[in-house]
């Protein structure tokens, strides 16, 4: 039932993103929500759920792109579903601190990785970094700002439950 | 546990490979069946067109409640009477907005008759700050196909149709890094030519690079841009953009001069689709 209602919630996020979030931009920057998400999610559940709704998030993302340009978001976000996964059982759950400074790194990580697919996609890459990835990373930090309480709310409460 | 981490290593060197055997061999997307896309979208259309339309709602009601402000510090006097029209006037505003967008999508499609026009409003935009990729509430129901032009209600080239769903399409604008077009100086003077494509910060600025016009290639600066209709799929003078500056290139062999696109991507909420030039 958690892990239904986690799809219907990556699935619900992705719409925002797609939505919502082409009006809300930062000097005309986006946030990745979606990469917000799968970060918090692979943080406080772990790696394998890190890759579960990483490879969900993704592909919705690929999906829409889709067609004969081939993105690589649903292989790159399971990747940094596990990599988030990798500091759950490191860090201190309740500190906020780290989540919003991982965000920023795992921005970069996710951007420098499509470049390095996408060769022709950007063809100043240092401009690209300072002028758009930097904006988007800090929108993603200020965003995990809200999500990761939000989410670790919710998975402690269900942790509460199961020990009743 | 320490096979266990083992085992989700060998699964993270898998990805890593796969995906940079996609990035050397440069396979498709298109294995991807298409009924899966269709219903992927079957079910994020209606829900894109919901949460835009609370969105619309919610920024007219915002605009209409900011002019209402004020008047009322104008017109204390009439305070109870604006109150009363407070409601009809957001309402109105947003009639009076749309009257106007289609008051001259209509000057546009008298100028051009030949041209048949599907009008579509943009119910979304693909994820990621390096697509530059509109949905659209129209798609194979209504006829879409791949590669029709798309404009704006001014007629300015937005872009073409990308992917195709039941319900929804994709449009790939003037901006994505997988766009290009061919364009011709409009002054009857010049008819210069050359390849139009999205320019390096094409993110943020809305520039565009017109490429491999021939050195001696009449271009100035304020000319207008329009489509050349010379590449399949586009008809001839769509505008797309205004020069702003020329360049050098290929050491004095080519000119490349960059254009204001007419386009304002992140204003666009309506367009128009070209089923038949």
């Amino acid at each position: 039932m958690k892990k239904l209602i986690t799809l219907l919630f990556v699935f619900f996020v992705f719409v925002i993103d797609t939505t919502l979030f082409s009006h809300w931009t930062f000097r005309g920057i986006r946030p990745d929500l979606v990469l917000v998400l799968i970060f918090c999610l692979g943080l406080i559940r772990g790696r394998k759920e890190g890759v579960l709704w990483g490879a969900a998030g993704g592909l919705f993302q690929d999906l829409l792109i889709g067609g004969s340009f081939l993105v690589g978001y649903c292989l790159l976000k399971p990747l940094l579903g596990f990599f988030s996964g990798l500091f759950t059982e490191r860090i201190y759950r309740e500190n906020l601190f780290i989540p919003v400074i991982l965000i920023f790194f795992f921005t970069f990580a996710q951007e420098i990785l499509l470049f390095l697919l996408h060769g022709d996609l950007v063809s100043n890459w240092l401009n690209a970094l300072g002028r758009v990835v930097f904006f988007e990373a800090l929108f993603n930090s200020l965003l995990t700002l809200i999500f990761y309480p939000v989410l670790l709310g919710w998975d402690n409460r269900d942790s509460e439950f199961s020990l009743l | 546990m320490g096979s266990n981490l083992i085992r989700w290593m060998v699964v993270v060197v898998l990805i890593i490979v796969l995906l940079f055997t996609i990035q050397r061999f440069g396979i498709s997307f298109t294995w991807l069946p298409e009924t899966l896309q269709d219903f992927f979208c079957l079910i994020t259309t209606p829900l894109q067109k919901a949460v835009n339309f609370v969105h619309d709602t919610i920024t007219g009601s915002i605009e209409g409640w900011q002019k209402w402000s004020t008047l009322k510090e104008e017109n204390r006097r009439l305070k109870y009477e604006i109150f009363k029209l407070k409601r009809e006037l957001v309402t109105k505003e947003i009639i009076s907005k749309e009257n106007l967008r289609l008051r001259r999508l209509l000057g546009f499609v008298e100028e051009n008759p030949s041209f048949s026009y599907l009008g579509a409003r943009v119910i979304g935009k693909a994820s990621g700050n390096w697509f530059s990729r509109l949905i659209i509430d129209r798609g194979r129901d209504d006829g879409i196909k791949t590669g029709m032009p798309v404009i704006t209600y001014e007629g300015a080239l937005v872009g073409e149709v990308g992917e195709v769903f039941k319900s929804s399409a994709q449009v790939i604008t003037v901006f994505d890094p997988v766009f290009v077009v061919g364009g011709i100086v409009e002054r009857s003077d010049s008819r210069t030519v050359g390849i139009i494509k999205s320019g390096e910060n094409y993110l943020l600025d809305p520039f565009l690079l017109m490429e491999n016009i021939p050195w001696d290639g009449d271009v100035k600066k304020g000319d207008i841009v329009v489509t050349s209709g010379l590449a399949k799929g586009f008809p001839k003078g769509l505008p797309v953009g205004r020069v702003v500056e020329i360049k050098q290139k290929d050491y004095g062999l080519t000119q490349s001069a960059t254009l204001e696109a007419f386009l304002k991507h992140k204003t666009v909420e309506e367009v128009l689709v070209i089923t038949s030039f």
